[in-house]
């Protein structure tokens, strides 16, 4: 029966090459598009987690909604050593977080303070590389800051002058402590250039009046994808502990990027699906032809012995061929682009001169480089081949009602 | 009752009607025929007169509007046509006027196609199907496709198809039409030959005289009722 499909669907050799030609270019289209919307997300996911500050994050209760400075993680130390201990954590990265104002002489804008310990942060984000006045923390300063270079220009700073935060301490009472400019940073990025100020752990606590208290701690993991398993198993060993704590996954944090993502898949999955249902009539309309051609055949085939239910699964394994050779060939076309992309990478910014940064979040990285994530494929595959069976369902149909002394009478 | 006296086809007032719009056309109107095992005979008549229709009927390709078919003693005429084909696959071998064979399949794949449907191994099918196409004179014609045979040795194909899953019945509706008469005459023989060897009921639907003159059996139809049943001498 194969045999007789596979010769069946090379019958009418241009039609065929180009019903094939249809889909193999379709199914290579729809893997080059995953592969990209794959690497654009997952590089959103890994600067989210950045942006974030870790895999999952510890703030006082209460403090992610409101950023309000007045909730704190009093002894954060127990909280570390109790969260390094459990499996897939490999680091935790204490952090002061403050909104308040940077002042000069010429005047005020707001920013955004984080008090740091520089070499556990670089872990997670090495941001010295984007200082391009000063150093970034190095050490050695007194009561040292690092300004995004928007802000850097709106106050007229240069390097080693004085800058006067102002925020609210622990206590709810505005508070003013004095740094000095040590670093200028460009990122590039509006969302760090215009608000971002960094200090270090001990200056940010100091100018707060925190003592040892932090605002957040960062955790990092060895994998992404067991975030909540760990931060359950974390949540479990603080026991009570966590009535004074939150916990959460940096998707939990950042809910409109997530939202974003999964907006945008949908989306891609509906022009795909739309594509490939116009791809789909296309082919409809070649198996109907190709069933109505060969009417007084399957007359004969039903005379001599064929079962209505064999004509039908005949013309489904012609289907089921020529879905197969279609995919082989546009596996190879969309292998070779994902390949190449996968290897060499696209430059996104050459493409098109825009902000990649959604919901405060941009790619870490504007070259993409395509991924193909298995299940994907697998699951891109079989839609295609199952949309080309449901294309030659009707003709197939169609193939075991004849009436074989009908369909020889008819057409001979 | 021995072998040749046992009837393998019962035709009992057999009518078939179709309607053609509002005009109802008698096809067959009560027609009532019993064939034995082995016979060699032929449905003549002018065209019109009901032969291809009476040809279907018997072999399941049709059903009666009244009357009843029996093949070996079964009724077949209310099978649907699932059961219609296995009965077809298992029982009837069919050689039609022309458009017989699977443009797609070589001399060989087609005549073998039934055994294939039949499940019959691989091996078994060549043992069967080589040596009756060799006996047709087609030897080297094996592997060609249908459009590089001539008509004669595509009916010669198709006699192989109909006959090497050693069929009771064959059915035969104007097999020798599109040959020239010559090559009609030659597949004749053959049937002939296949008829007497393996006592396979041969039933042809034909306006061809000599297909009239060499069957040993002659079912003149006229207006969808048997004119005369002759039994004919060699």
């Amino acid at each position: 029966m194969w045999k007789v499909a596979w010769r069946n669907i090379w019958r009418n050799r241009t039609r065929t090459v180009i019903s094939i030609t249809a889909i193999a270019l379709s199914y290579a289209t729809l893997l080059v598009s995953l592969g990209f919307a794959e690497a654009v997300y997952g590089q959103m996911e890994e600067s989210a987690v950045v942006v974030a500050g870790g895999n999952i994050l510890i703030h006082g209760t209460g403090y992610w909604a409101s950023q309000s400075g007045e909730f704190l993680i009093a002894d954060p130390d127990q909280v570390i050593e109790t969260a390094q201990q459990v499996p897939g954590v490999t680091h935790v990265v204490p952090r002061v977080i403050a909104l308040g104002l940077a002042s000069s002489p010429t005047g005020s804008t707001a920013i955004r303070l984080s008090g740091i310990d520089p070499a556990a942060e670089r872990l997670l984000q090495d941001l010295s590389p984007y200082v391009n006045q000063g150093t970034f923390l190095a050490g050695g300063e007194n009561d040292p800051l690092v300004l995004g270079r928007k802000i850097a220009e709106d106050l007229e700073l240069e390097l080693g002058d004085r800058v006067v935060i102002t925020a609210t301490d622990a206590d709810g009472e505005v508070t003013r402590a004095l740094f000095h400019l040590t670093g200028i940073l460009h990122t590039g990025l509006d969302s760090l250039d215009q608000v971002a100020a960094y200090t270090t752990l001990e200056a940010g606590q100091r100018a707060l009046g925190m003592g040892s208290s932090v605002t957040q701690l960062g955790i990092m993991l060895e994998r992404d994808s067991q975030r909540r398993i760990v931060r359950d198993q974390i949540r479990e060993r603080l026991g009570e502990r966590t009535a004074t704590l939150e916990l959460l996954t940096w998707d939990e944090a950042l809910p409109d990027l997530v939202g974003y993502i999964e907006i945008d898949r949908s989306f891609g999955i509906i022009y795909g699906v739309v594509a490939l249902i116009i791809v789909g009539f296309g082919i409809a309309n070649t198996f109907l032809m190709s069933v109505m051609e060969r009417i007084r055949e399957f007359g004969l085939l039903g005379a001599i012995g064929l079962t209505p239910r064999r004509a039908t699964r005949l013309v489904l394994i012609e289907a089921l061929c020529l879905g197969l050779a279609s995919l082989a060939i546009g596996l190879v076309i969309g292998g070779a682009i994902h390949t190449y992309f996968h290897t060499v990478g696209l430059d996104l910014a050459a493409l098109a001169d825009f902000d990649w940064e959604v919901s405060g979040v941009a790619l870490a990285d504007t070259v993409i480089y395509s991924r193909l994530n298995p299940v994907s494929w697998l699951v891109s595959s079989l839609t295609v081949l199952l949309l080309i069976l449901a294309t030659a369902l009707y003709p197939a149909w169609r193939a075991g009602r004849l009436e074989p002394a009908r369909a020889m009478r008819t057409f001979q | 009752m021995s072998e040749t006296d046992r009837t393998i086809i019962e035709v009992q007032d057999v009518t078939r009607t179709y309607n053609q719009g509002a005009v109802q056309v008698h096809a067959l109107r009560g027609i009532d025929l019993r064939i034995r095992q082995g016979e060699f005979s032929a449905l003549a008549g002018p065209s019109g007169s009901g032969k291809t229709t009476l040809l279907n009927l018997i072999g399941c390709l049709d059903h009666p509007t009244g009357g009843h078919i029996l093949i070996d003693g079964k009724p077949v005429t209310r099978l649907d046509r699932h059961a219609a084909a296995l009965y077809r696959l298992a029982r009837i071998g069919f050689v039609f006027q022309a458009y017989n064979l699977i443009p797609v399949l070589t001399a060989y794949e087609n005549a073998e196609f039934i055994l294939l449907l039949q499940g019959v191994a691989k091996e078994e099918r060549k043992k069967l199907v080589v040596p009756l196409l060799e006996r047709v004179g087609l030897a080297h014609e094996m592997n060609r496709k249908p459009h590089e045979l001539s008509g004669g040795q595509q009916q010669r194909v198709a006699i192989v198809r109909a006959i090497a899953s050693r069929p009771s019945i064959v059915l035969a509706d104007e097999p020798t039409a599109n040959l020239d008469a010559e090559t009609g005459a030659e597949l004749i023989d053959l049937m002939q030959q296949l008829n007497r060897e393996n006592r396979i009921t041969f039933l042809f639907a034909t306006h061809d005289t000599l297909v009239m003159k060499r069957a040993r059996r002659l079912i003149r139809l006229r207006s969808g009722r048997i004119h005369s049943d002759e039994v004919q001498e060699p």
